[in-house]
């Protein structure tokens, strides 16, 4: 008996639960399917190749991969996920920014004769716990140069971070102004 | 030659070509695997885009843009990833980081 | 063939061309063309970059054959196959072909898989726990 519910156990971690709807099907269907036409070319009516081998494929392809996998690109979870996408979208200039001003601190640290690093590993705690903030923080800190993420604990929000100097990892723990502003993306406010 | 776009897509194309370089300058000259991860994952991302950005300007409104437009932006966030998840799975298996004074490894 | 070669004179661009006939064999002539190049094309500054990034991948090699540990190896393929994407469009930029974009999306994709796929074994020591 014990046998029999463990192998019941490991056959359900296997399959994922599927609720076949079929408004985000399409929308996915929608996305993959635009995604194809302009990879090849289809949709310039001067001098595209109006091919119907193009479109053909385009469908049988699109429409596979709704089937196998439509879950993966729109989910169901988050709210106010369209006030959300515009705090992102005016978040990622200041990003950009600051990853272009930094790239010459990484640039003067290699290029220096003598070399001025001083690594050290740090931990702390954020306030952040969907999926989304955890990841867009941590590729903040990844791309912004001076710190790299280690490990994410996501029960606590906790952060492992390997950073090259004592100036960046100050930027992090005590600034905290990286943190606030994805907090402030994500509407997760301590 | 001269056209402005010409000297815009010039300057973007040395700039990108100026990072790589010191990217794998300091893959050769830091003295650990976790700096040196700093100098690659960071350098190269900023390096490349600069150059994909350069030869979008130099191209114009066609198809190709859009191409390369997709290629920047899944090598601006494909790239971090892999640097952190080779970066975990070292510091998993137990790879001691470096101290400032310990000789070169 | 050969003497036509012979006969270049100075400062001039010697274009191959190459003719497919009908049976699928070709034919190489060489056309001269009297041209003394005094400015510099775009064509040169993507050849230049093309050196360049051949230059660094070159250079890391070195981490790649002798890194202490397999982590700086697999580091070191990452940035070389980062590189090469790059050189493809540079490469096809010099040779007038717009199809090697393509390409290269197809190799940004496979080496991330490749980094992670390396990683996560090396971290478990199995890929998919099933």
């Amino acid at each position: 008996m014990e046998e029999g519910r463990g192998e019941e156990v490991k056959h359900e971690t296997m399959t994922r639960s599927k609720e076949h709807n079929v408004g985000l099907m399409l929308a996915v269907f929608a996305v993959l399917y635009i995604f194809w036409l302009l990879m090849s070319a289809c949709i310039n009516p001067l001098n595209g190749h109006f091919s119907p081998i193009h479109i053909i494929a385009g469908i049988i392809c699109a429409g596979v991969v709704t089937l196998l996998s439509h879950d993966l690109l729109i989910t169901k979870e988050g709210e106010m996920t369209l006030a959300k996408t515009f705090r992102l979208i005016a978040y990622v200039p200041w990003e950009l920014w600051q990853i272009f001003l930094a790239n010459f601190d990484v640039a003067y640290r290699v290029l220096h004769p003598k070399m001025p690093i001083d690594p050290r590993i740090i931990e702390f705690d954020t306030s952040l716990r969907s999926d989304f903030a955890l990841t867009t923080l941590a590729n903040s800190i990844t791309l912004t140069p001076g710190t790299i993420t280690i490990d994410i604990d996501p029960g606590k929000g906790r952060f492992l971070v390997h950073a090259i100097a004592k100036k960046p990892a100050d930027a992090l723990l005590v600034d905290k102004t990286m943190i606030n502003k994805v907090a402030h993306v994500y509407m997760e406010e301590a | 030659m001269f056209s402005i776009i010409n000297i815009i897509a010039t300057i973007l194309i040395a700039g990108g070509a100026f990072f790589m370089v010191t990217g794998v300058v300091g893959l050769l000259r830091f003295p650990d695997f976790y700096t040196r991860l700093h100098a690659t994952g960071k350098c190269d991302t900023l390096g490349e885009v600069l150059v994909i950005v350069g030869c979008m300007v130099y191209q114009g409104w066609s198809f190709i843009t859009i191409k390369l437009f997709f290629l920047m932006f899944f090598i601006f966030l494909a790239n971090p990833v892999g640097t952190h998840a080779i970066m975990k799975a070292a510091y998993l298996t137990g790879l001691k980081p470096w101290k400032k004074g310990e000789e070169r490894r | 063939m050969c003497s036509a070669v012979n006969n270049v004179k100075p400062h001039t661009r010697i274009i191959p061309k190459v003719i497919y006939n009908t049976s699928s064999t070709y034919f190489i002539t060489y056309r001269h063309i009297h041209k003394i190049k005094e400015k510099i094309e775009m064509e040169d500054i993507f050849l230049a970059l093309g050196l360049l990034i051949a230059v660094t991948i070159s250079l890391s090699l070195y981490r790649a054959v002798l890194g202490p540990g397999v982590f700086n190896q697999v580091a070191a393929v990452n940035v070389i196959g980062t590189k090469v994407i790059v050189l493809l469009v540079a490469v096809g930029y010099i040779f007038d072909r717009p199809m090697f974009v393509d390409i290269s999306l197809l190799y940004a994709i496979l080496n991330f898989i490749a980094t992670l796929v390396m990683s996560k074994y090396l971290e478990r020591g199995e890929i998919c726990s099933a």
